[in-house]
């Protein structure tokens, strides 16, 4: 005890620990990332012309973004997938991360079960994408299990090229990475706050709305904010397994394409806004640390 | 009787949500053998002609190197700056969090935007667009997933271990080793399998800043003209492989765990 006593209180203030070990990542961040973010900015703001630009200013192409019918419609598509692709995810989510985290006793089984749902993501996107064909296609499984059924009288052509099959592949794609954040929440809970709760008297849905939820919030808010994300600057599976229509992100993936790139850049610079005003108005609800 | 029910019905949308992530694996792999020109039932009769066209093809193994060079080195550029990042915020500093967000952003802006924003970088640069122009894309989406989970998965006790290390005598170096690393290297160990998953997937930020072509890029110009059986048969091959790697790294993660002693 003497020992401990006659220690120096440890260094606070000029601590640069914290800062040597964070540098690295954040100057990678800061060139690689920011770097060619100011560049989409300034080139928003370029004058475009045939195939190329000139750099004068001018505020076009933000003019012709929200103008633009087509470039009006790409973006309210876009929003409409991310806002049902990130509700259902999270829906469908939530009660498998607690099943994960909360139902299952095993260590062992538990990472099995989540290994086991990382492993399609070793698969090609496209080539996963692509695999829906047989099963959704007009002659395909799901039209004949249906059939079977006798759901359907005849095969319905809606389920494959169309916005049923570009929100089913999306949320197959993102479901993981909202059970994830999820399941962290829910396994750094105390156990001991739920017979707190019990010994005070609170029934299991209060235990379930008061700590359980409000806990997890955190996991919840991570996992939404990355889905929503992903299916903004998602511009290929529409294109692969979707209904002719164009978001948001084929819109800039086009643009590019046909060298317009001060357009794209406008628009990208909306969309990163709109995905940027998301997130932080998920973050802003719940408290973060909580996860840490 | 009701918490039975409870159970019952959360391992009922877990089976929906494991058959919705795996149907189209148990299609791509059933269809892979199929002799007929076409990606829709009926299965005409088996055949391996569309693993042999695809192992035949040299454009596609080439480009499946590829990925898997860009994957490797991902993970270890990303797990090189992850590490100690996730491991600064085992007590807070000042400007933590905005430093946090600021790599955060890496897995918040869109990928197309990223994308392209990536291709006026290396056009201002003077860089020309290879295999490699893809490092620091890639990593940028990795590293702050690396960081989340070393970040959360620091032990709330390490810095009172470390301390108890010291004043029984250890030195820096041997508290890192003894102490500091083998409470943080599951996180580190996820993390790094993590930022390989991401990398060699990736489709959305490579598309206009990586040439020649990894394997997702190959594949989506391919679907983009027709797409084949021969897919399916690649998109199978890669799965039996991965889930094989799985269990050898499993099977040597569990003998190393026995080896070791804990650390005292």
């Amino acid at each position: 005890m003497i020992l401990l006593a006659d220690r120096p209180p440890p260094k606070r203030v000029w601590d640069v620990g914290p800062y040597i070990l964070v540098l690295p990542a954040l100057t990678w961040t800061l060139i690689f990332l920011i770097g060619p973010l100011v560049q989409i900015v300034v080139m928003s703001f370029y004058t475009p012309v045939q195939l190329s630009y000139v750099p004068i200013f001018t505020l076009s192409n933000y003019v012709k973004a929200f103008t633009n019918p087509t470039a009006q419609a790409s973006i309210l598509l876009t929003l409409e997938y991310s806002t049902i692709v990130a509700g259902v995810s999270v829906l469908l989510a939530y009660p498998v991360a607690y099943f994960l985290a909360n139902k299952i006793q095993s260590q062992t089984l538990k990472t099995a079960l989540l290994v086991a749902l990382i492993i399609p993501f070793w698969i090609d996107w496209t080539i996963r994408t692509i695999s829906w064909i047989p099963m959704l296609g007009t002659n395909g499984v799901l039209n004949g299990v249906l059939m079977g059924l006798h759901i359907l009288s005849e095969p319905s052509p809606l389920f494959l090229y169309s916005d049923f099959a570009t929100v089913l592949v999306m949320i197959q794609s993102y479901v993981v990475f909202v059970i994830g954040p999820i399941f962290l929440a829910l396994a750094k809970i105390d156990p001991l706050l739920y017979e707190a709760a019990a010994a005070s008297g609170a029934n299991r849905i209060k235990q379930f709305y008061h700590i359980t939820l409000r806990l997890s919030l955190p996991g919840v808010a991570i996992g939404a904010a990355f889905v929503f994300v992903a299916s903004m600057g998602d511009w290929a599976t529409p294109k692969v397994i979707g209904r002719i229509a164009t978001t948001a992100g084929q819109f800039i993936y086009n643009s590019q394409v046909y060298l317009n790139w001060p357009f794209a850049s406008a628009v990208s610079v909306i969309i990163t806004g709109i995905a940027l005003i998301i997130v932080i108005a998920l973050f802003t609800g719940v408290n973060l640390r909580q996860l840490f | 009787m009701a918490r039975d029910y409870l159970k019952i019905g959360l391992a009922v949308v877990t089976i929906v949500v494991a058959t919705l992530v795996y149907s189209p694996i148990v299609s791509m792999i059933v269809f892979s053998f199929n002799s007929a020109d076409r990606m829709v039932p009926p299965i005409e009769g088996l055949s391996l002609r569309w693993y042999e066209k695809w192992l035949s093809s040299p454009e596609i193994v080439n480009s499946l190197t590829r990925s898997l060079e860009l994957a490797i080195a991902t993970a270890a550029v990303a797990m090189a700056l992850f590490a100690p990042a996730g491991l600064a915020y085992k007590r807070p500093f000042r400007g933590a969090e905005a430093i946090f967000y600021l790599i955060i952003l890496g897995i918040i802006v869109p990928g197309v935007t990223y994308g392209l924003g990536a291709i006026f970088f290396y056009r201002q640069l003077g860089v020309p667009i290879s295999l490699w122009t893809g490092l620091p894309v890639h990593v940028v989406w990795a590293l702050p997933w690396g960081m989340i989970l070393v970040r959360a998965g620091i032990d709330p006790m390490l810095i009172e271990y470390e301390e108890a290390a010291k004043t029984l005598g250890a030195t820096s170096f041997k508290v890192f080793r003894r102490v500091t690393l083998p409470l943080i290297a599951p996180a580190i160990m996820a993390g790094a399998l993590f930022a390989f998953t991401l990398s060699i997937g990736e489709l959305f930020r490579s598309v206009f800043i990586v040439n020649p072509d990894t394997l997702p890029l190959r594949v989506f110009g391919i679907v983009q003209i027709r797409a084949t059986p021969a897919l399916l048969a690649l998109g199978s091959t890669m799965t039996i492989f991965s889930l094989g790697l799985l269990v050898v790294v499993g099977l040597l993660a569990r003998k190393s765990l026995r080896l070791t002693p804990a650390p005292s």
